[in-house]
């Protein structure tokens, strides 16, 4: 057998190319498999320990101010196990010109659920003037443990001082409840002692959120009604579960992104090189015939020639799978790393599942052996007495061009190229199979930009074109901010979440009241229509009223920061991005009897900045401005740039690699017939038309049946990412489907120059004295 | 009858690693238009390295190789391959016809390079395959084969065909037909033909025996009366 394991890396020698294209689609499935995979549960893992070490809450409820005292009565409902009350405020602060807005939470002596994981400093004492920050706020803004700021709140200034900074459960996505994500420019967390938030605020013994560990995860419901019905009386602003948690419900959803690439990814790559092997490796049997029925004339028994030609396969799964696990081992900690680098969590953990392991290298190794498996034993059923006889090739003679009356006058050398694509059916629908994969992979990463894009010009072109907001409701600054120099335009709105509640199923959301007279805060339809508030009642987003079961002319009740309203429901209608409840201000305020309490400003073009600070200027408010959001998010989108990337990346390989194979196992295989060609007086030029013939009609078939395929495999792909936080239409941008085409055709044809360069570099006479010899 | 082609002192020598080996040694050969050569020589004494070079998908190391005055060696690639378009036939051994076209479609693939190609049907017919024109190589026996070659050879209407042991993969009758139609053609229609063997039999039937030996040009014998192929036997 020695001479004949020789063999085996002689032939994968001889076409080490080929091979090599194989072993790359090998190895990307594997890696992808393990990388995805393990940092799936990478993360999992890191939020979970993160999780249970911190004591995350099951549950949460958020009312109007209410007694402190009633945190008993919620610690005595059966299952419970730890309750926190807190309150919460916001100030402002000055940092390098900017105005910071700091959202403070209270915190008791000792914290038992969702606890700080304090990295530097220290848990501040009872009463002291000091404020836990969270790191990456801090980082942000070069905020140091010992540093003292001074904070505005409710038009006093106070100095506290940073006794630390910390992790917080609750916080791994900073974003308000319902809102966007928030950028650490302009927005943080800061905890802070009871006592002192009191002493500020001049109130005692009294609280506005209660979160809650249980002990009795089957009973989560119904803990969540009786500790609704303890607050019921001083109205219930928000409540939820430990799944329906803002930052956690971020999380999970990528999470599940995680998991679901892991399978989708691989697949593509395992499946193209399963039939990548079955082309390669019934090339080298069918070329090898003669020596096969030798080999068994010599004496070598059926299973000899068997596991020769498994081996082929072995190898090839073997140094796939392996580079691919320890690719996909780096590739995990790298992308944990980097993801992690993303959110609030105080570390990461990555490490090595060799449960994982072993499964990618199962599949790795198993795949191409079963695409081997038939080929292998073809070879094995070869009599030896075909030695004797010679091999006679069959070719399928079909005439397409014949069939088709338009392609009767074509050239021979077209013809021969239609022809060739008949000539092993097989191996054309397996170079398809490629070419359709690598368009459905470009297709649906690029699908995602064009999401991306269609998302961020709808959200700061169309819905909300102003360049800041105001959260106040003082008319005078009102007046003030209308009549600033930079301003050309200002509007007052009624900006509040809002519960609706129809027969014991609660959704929440937020709510806009907003004039007719400004188009900086505008409604759009999921068709892209602009609508206008009703003159009376509100408007629901259709994913809502779906769960609550109302429909048009119904009267719902709803509760706001304001209170408890019944209104009308005007009309229904989803809007995209963020589905959200619209009113006219003008109704709104009638019937909550607020004027506003926010203002959105637009300035003159050319006089933002200035516009900027001289409103950042005003005590006692918070402002947001847009520009600063969009920086942030543009931070954010990186990782997602690089992430599309390589799947773009990965999509061009995998076109690449399984056309390059075909083609190049076709020329080999056609080697005499091309040197008769070249003999005849043939230029390679033209031999090469020919070969580019066939390449662009597997190339357009491959895209005829690909974009449609990508297209609704895109759409399952995204539809799967939506959820009642963020309601995206599905969009494919002209350029998308133009990219797509433009990039296969590249790769279709920078995949077909190695051939080319092989028949422009064959040595004829060689060839030639191949077939006489 | 005027020069077609002249061979002035031709060397072919191939390197292998640090040994040369030469298998053309000073070939020096006139050939006239019309002539029927047959070139004789044992096993590797060169036959098929002269074809290659007369033919131009080989060039030699030293001498000249002139086609109606025109220098063959000194052509680069773009030149050889009008070359090979316009001035020459091959007929190989194997018949080397393409598996996935017709008959006719193998014609027509060579017709198509040339400005003023032959009738396709027309040279089938000289081949005495009218009616199997639309079949495939596979469909075809050894003899039809070689025939196919030798039209597609000929639908160029090239002043010179050049044949490697064209009768070497067929039995003896089946060869005999086909040296008729190559006679054939040369007769009627003046085309050239230098045809290589090591069967000193098929020597009988050429104008002119050029016997190789050692890649040198041993002798060179006239058949005043050549024999006609039918007359053949070996
Ligand atoms: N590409 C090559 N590299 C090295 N040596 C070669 C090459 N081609 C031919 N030769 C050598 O040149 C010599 C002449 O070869 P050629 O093929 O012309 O012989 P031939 O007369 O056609 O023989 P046969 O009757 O067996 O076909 C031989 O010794 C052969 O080994
Ligand atoms: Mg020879």
């Amino acid at each position: 057998m020695k001479a004949l394991n020789l063999k085996v890396f002689r032939d994968l020698k001889s076409q080490k190319w080929q091979f090599i294209a194989v072993i790359f689609l090998v190895f990307l499935g594997v890696a992808l498999y393990t990388s995805f995979y393990m940092s799936y549960l990478n993360l999992s893992k890191t939020y979970d320990t993160f999780y249970e070490k911190t004591n995350f809450e099951d549950l949460a409820v958020t009312f109007n101010p209410a007694p402190e005292e009633l945190l008993s009565e919620v610690r005595k409902i059966d299952g419970v196990e730890e309750v926190y009350g807190r309150l919460s405020a916001y100030g402002t602060f000055e940092r390098e010109g900017n105005k910071v807005t700091l959202k403070l939470l209270s915190i008791p002596e000792e914290l038992k659920v969702n606890k700080l994981v304090i990295v530097d400093g220290r848990y501040p004492e009872p009463g002291e003037r000091a404020v836990v920050l969270l790191k990456k706020f801090a980082d942000y803004h070069d905020i140091k443990v010992g540093e003292v700021i001074s904070v505005d709140i409710n038009e006093k200034r106070v100095s506290l001082k940073v006794s630390g900074l910390a992790f917080s459960p609750e916080f791994i996505w900073i974003v308000e409840s319902g809102s966007w994500i928030t950028t650490p420019k302009t927005f943080g967390i800061a905890y802070i002692p009871q006592q002192t938030l009191e002493e500020i605020l001049g109130t005692a013994g009294i609280i506005s959120e209660a979160h809650i560990t249980i002990y009795d995860e089957d009973r989560v419901e119904e803990i969540l009604n009786r500790a609704k019905d303890i607050f019921a009386d001083y109205g219930i602003v928000e409540i939820y579960k430990r799944e329906d948690q803002p930052s956690n419900k971020l999380v999970k959803m990528d999470l599940d992104g995680f998991k679901e690439l892991s399978f989708m990814f691989p697949s593509f790559f395992l499946f193209i090189s399963a039939l990548m092997v079955y082309v390669l490796l019934s090339r080298v049997v069918r070329e090898q015939t003669g020596s096969i029925a030798i080999l068994r004339a010599l004496g070598y028994s059926r299973k000899d020639v068997l596991l020769h030609y498994l081996s082929h396969s072995i190898v090839i799964g073997v140094i796939g799978s392996v580079i691919g696990a320890i690719g996909g081992y780096a590739f995990s900690v790298l992308m944990t790393a980097e993801y992690t680098k993303l959110l609030n969590v105080p570390y990461y953990i990555a490490v090595v599942h060799p449960d994982i392991i072993a499964q990618g290298l199962a599949i790795g190794t198993i795949t191409p052996l079963l695409a081997g498996i038939s080929t292998a034993y073809a070879a094995s059923r070869i009599e030896p007495a075909i030695a004797m006889r010679g091999v006679e090739v069959e070719v399928k003679k079909v005439r397409v061009d014949e069939i088709l009356f338009f392609l009767k006058r074509v050239s021979m050398l077209t013809r021969l190229a239609l022809r060739n694509l008949f000539r092993s059916p097989r191996r054309t629908i397996y170079s398809l199979f490629g070419v359709v994969a690598s368009v459905v992979l470009i297709l649906t990463s690029m699908v995602f930009l064009d999401a991306n894009d269609f998302a961020i010009s709808m959200q700061f072109d169309k819905i909300t074109t102003f360049d800041m907001k105001i959260t106040t409701s003082n008319p005078e600054i009102y007046r003030a901010v209308k009549n600033m120099p930079e301003v050309l335009e200002a509007a007052p709105i009624i900006e509040t979440w809002v519960v609706i509640e129809r027969d014991g199923v609660t959704k929440s959301s937020i709510l806009y009241a907003i004039g007719h007279n400004q188009n900086m805060l505008n409604i759009y339809d999921i068709s892209g229509r602009q609508r206008h508030p009703p003159p009376k009642g509100i408007v629901l987003p259709e994913i809502l009223t779906s769960k609550l079961k109302v429909a048009q002319g119904e009267k719902v009740e709803i509760l706001t920061e304001f209170g408890r309203q019944k209104v009308i429901i005007a009309e229904i209608y989803n809007q995209p991005l963020t589905p959200t409840c619209y009113a006219d201000i003008f109704y709104f305020s009638k019937k909550t009897g607020v004027d506003f309490n926010a203002i959105i400003v637009k300035f003159k073009p050319g006089m933002e900045n200035q516009g900027k600070n001289r409103i950042l200027d005003i005590k006692g408010i918070r402002a947001d401005s847009i520009d600063d959001l969009k920086e942030y998010i543009d931070e954010l989108m990186t990782f997602f740039y690089v992430f599309i990337s390589f799947t773009l990346l990965f999509g061009a390989s995998l076109g690449f690699a399984s056309i390059f194979n075909t083609t190049t196992v076709n020329i080999l295989e056609r080697r005499r017939e091309i040197a008769t060609l070249r003999m005849l007086g043939y230029t390679t030029k033209e031999i090469a038309y020919s070969l580019l013939v066939e390449t662009v009609i597997i190339g357009i078939i491959g895209i005829v049946i690909g974009v449609p395929l990508g297209y609704m495999s895109a759409k399952l792909f995204f539809e799967s990412f939506q959820s009642e936080l963020y309601y995206m239409p599905f969009i494919i941008y002209g350029r998308t489907y133009a990219f797509t085409i433009l990039t296969t055709f590249a790769i279709l044809l920078l995949s077909l120059l190695p051939g080319i360069r092989y028949v422009s570099r064959m040595e004829i006479e060689k060839v030639t004295k191949e077939i006489v010899s | 009858m005027n020069e077609l082609l002249k061979l002035i002192d031709v060397w072919k020598t191939y390197r292998m690693g640090a040994v040369d080996v030469h298998a053309l040694r000073g070939i020096d050969l006139e050939v006239k238009s019309g002539e029927f050569i047959v070139v004789l020589g044992p096993s590797g004494s060169g036959k098929t390295t002269l074809l290659n070079l007369v033919g131009g998908i080989d060039t030699p190391t030293k001498g000249d190789i002139l086609f109606n005055s025109i220098n063959v060696s000194s052509l680069d690639e773009a030149e050889l391959t009008l070359h090979r378009r316009r001035n020459v036939g091959f007929i190989f051994q194997f018949f080397n016809l393409i598996p996935t076209l017709t008959a006719r479609e193998n014609v027509l693939l060579a017709a198509e390079l040339v400005e003023n190609p032959r009738d396709a049907d027309e040279v089938l017919e000289i081949v005495g395959l009218k009616d199997r024109a639309d079949h495939f190589p596979s469909e075809l026996s050894g003899g039809e084969q070689q025939r196919v070659a030798i039209a597609r050879a000929l639908v160029k209407s090239p002043p010179l065909i050049l044949a490697d042991e064209p009768t070497g993969s067929l039995d003896f009758e089946t060869g005999k037909m086909v040296l008729r139609v190559m006679r054939d053609i040369n007769r009627n229609e003046g085309v050239t033909f230098i045809l290589v063997t090591h069967n000193s039999v098929i020597a009988t039937m050429a104008d002119r025996v050029v016997h190789l030996r050692d890649g040198r040009v041993a002798k060179i014998i006239v058949n005043e009366e050549p024999a006609e192929p039918e007359e053949l036997s070996w």
